[in-house]
């Protein structure tokens, strides 16, 4: 239900969120505590923001509000709330900001439709709902509908990258001109529906290309509410550097196409790429955490006296000397994780 | 003829629709971008391990096979003693490697390479092998620019 809530609603999450971690690690069925936090902190958001814009029912709203609140996990959640039946008031989507433009088409596309839609979660298994699309009302529910008229798919790490996303709305763009949602209608005349819609929705982004899409050339765009400037990396990797940066912080964020954070290095870092890039991987110098934030991180007295030593070295003694702190040290602590 | 009018705007709205559905694919002269990176957690362990004594200017890249260090030599930093640093410390976070490369360049330009097998690294460590020994399991090439 949450995965479903996010594709439906992606274009009303307007929060930040910044889980590199959890982008990493994936949403994973078993998540952690803190994962759980985090996730239930913003399906309580996009909840709201359902409610607030009048898209379901209060009824509905506190059925789903009372099933987070009594969940100690993302699995429990998934569970508690698959035997529910959420009504959906279509004509208050298509009247919000983000869908007017392309309201007629989806409205066109997928009213009056009976649609089930399959979402392939990271351990292979598949999520089954389905929507019973009724003029102005969807019904949704889970499981399969026998005789549906159009079958959507989608995996977890799209549906996650469109809610972690800076601009939701562009990333469920993003993924529905890739491909990374893919629809199809059954029947010839359903099937030539959808690919008409499928045609017009590159066409869509012909004239309204994302935010996130990268050129050679550096590009002004807003990410996080600020003025930054989009580049790609010597590896072909893109990345958001801030205009109104910190003197001396020169921090610089990685991003997907969707907008997502998924890791930082440094412009100077970029420099040092820049010399040769043959032998590097993409992920070469990408680094789960700032700079700043690591630089912070180092308060252990060891390092202290490894540096000493490393000042000092004069002779094969200390050499032997600073490889065996290091080791122990960093065996020790694997390099400070997760302080 | 109300239909046939609804069945011209139809051919008419597809027709539209895949020109400039085929523009887009005509016209999208997108550089190579790099949308599948995997970004592994070792880079950044061997990182804060960098920064932690001073190595801000550094690159990471972890492999299966291989773990590469590039690096900007700070100032007030002995080179030999920063190599030997590094080497333990690639070899804590990321035993399983085969080599450790070290790329160190200075005020951005390259020079020196330092290569050796990780298992050499550990034996030292283990005290297997002696330093001098050591020293000459180590490969170290000039600058190829």
């Amino acid at each position: 239900m949450i995965l479903l809530f996010v594709l439906l609603f992606a274009p009303y999450y307007g929060g930040t969120l910044t889980s590199v971690n959890a982008q990493q690690n994936g949403m994973s069925s078993s998540t952690s505590a803190v994962n759980w936090e985090e996730d239930k902190e913003t399906i309580l958001k996009v909840l709201n923001k359902v409610k607030s814009k009048e898209i379901i029912s209060d009824k509905d709203y506190e059925k789903i509000r009372d099933a987070l609140e009594e969940s100690d996990s993302l699995d429990a959640f998934i569970s508690s709330v698959d035997s529910l039946t959420v009504e959906v008031y279509l004509e208050r989507v298509y009247e919000s900001q983000s869908f007017k433009i392309i309201a007629g088409i989806v409205k066109w596309t997928f009213g009056n439709e009976k649609i089930n839609i399959y979402i392939t979660l990271e351990n292979g298994s598949v999520l089954k709902f389905c929507a019973d699309v009724q003029d102005a009302v969807a019904e949704l529910k889970e499981g399969e509908l026998p005789n549906p008229t159009i079958n959507i798919y989608a995996n977890e790490g799209t549906l996650r990258s469109i809610m972690e996303s800076d601009d939701p709305f562009t990333a469920l763009q993003v993924a529905l001109i890739d491909g990374d949602i893919k629809y199809e209608g059954v029947g010839i005349a359903n099937a030539v529906k959808l690919a008409l819609t499928s045609t017009l929705s590159k066409a869509y982004g012909f004239f309204n290309p994302s935010p996130f899409e990268v050129t050679d050339e550096a590009k002004e765009i807003k990410y996080k509410g600020e003025e930054a400037t989009l580049k790609l990396s010597p590896k072909g990797v893109r990345y958001v550097e801030f205009q109104s940066g910190i003197e001396g912080n020169d921090d610089v964020i990685i991003i997907d196409k969707y907008g997502c954070e998924r890791g930082y290095t440094t412009k100077r870092n970029l420099k040092l790429m820049q010399t040769d890039t043959e032998e590097l991987t993409p992920a070469a110098g990408i680094y789960t955490k700032p700079l700043s934030e690591l630089k912070a991180e180092n308060t252990f007295t060891e390092v202290a006296e490894i540096r000493r030593l490393m000042r000092e070295m004069r002779n094969s003694t200390t050499s032997i000397s600073i490889m065996n702190k290091t080791f122990y040290f960093i065996m020790k602590t694997k390099a400070f994780s997760h302080i | 003829m109300m239909k046939r009018k609804g069945t011209i705007i139809m051919f008419t709205a597809f027709f539209v629709a895949l020109v400039f559905g085929l523009l887009y694919e005509m016209c999208a002269t997108n550089p190579e971008v790099e949308e599948n990176i995997e970004i592994r957690e070792e880079n950044t362990q061997l990182y804060a391990a960098l920064v932690a004594v001073g190595i801000e200017d550094a690159i990471v890249d972890i492999t299966d096979e291989r773990a590469l260090i590039r690096f900007n030599l700070p100032n007030n930093l002995n080179k030999e003693a920063t190599w030997y640093y590094i080497m333990s410390a690639s070899a804590a976070i990321a035993p399983e490697t085969d080599k450790i490369i070290i790329q160190t360049y200075e005020n951005y330009e390259r020079r020196e390479e330092v290569t050796v097998n990780t298992t050499d690294v550990i034996a030292l460590i283990n005290g297997s092998i002696t330093m001098e020994e050591f020293q000459k399991m180590l490969k170290v090439s000039d600058s190829k620019n």
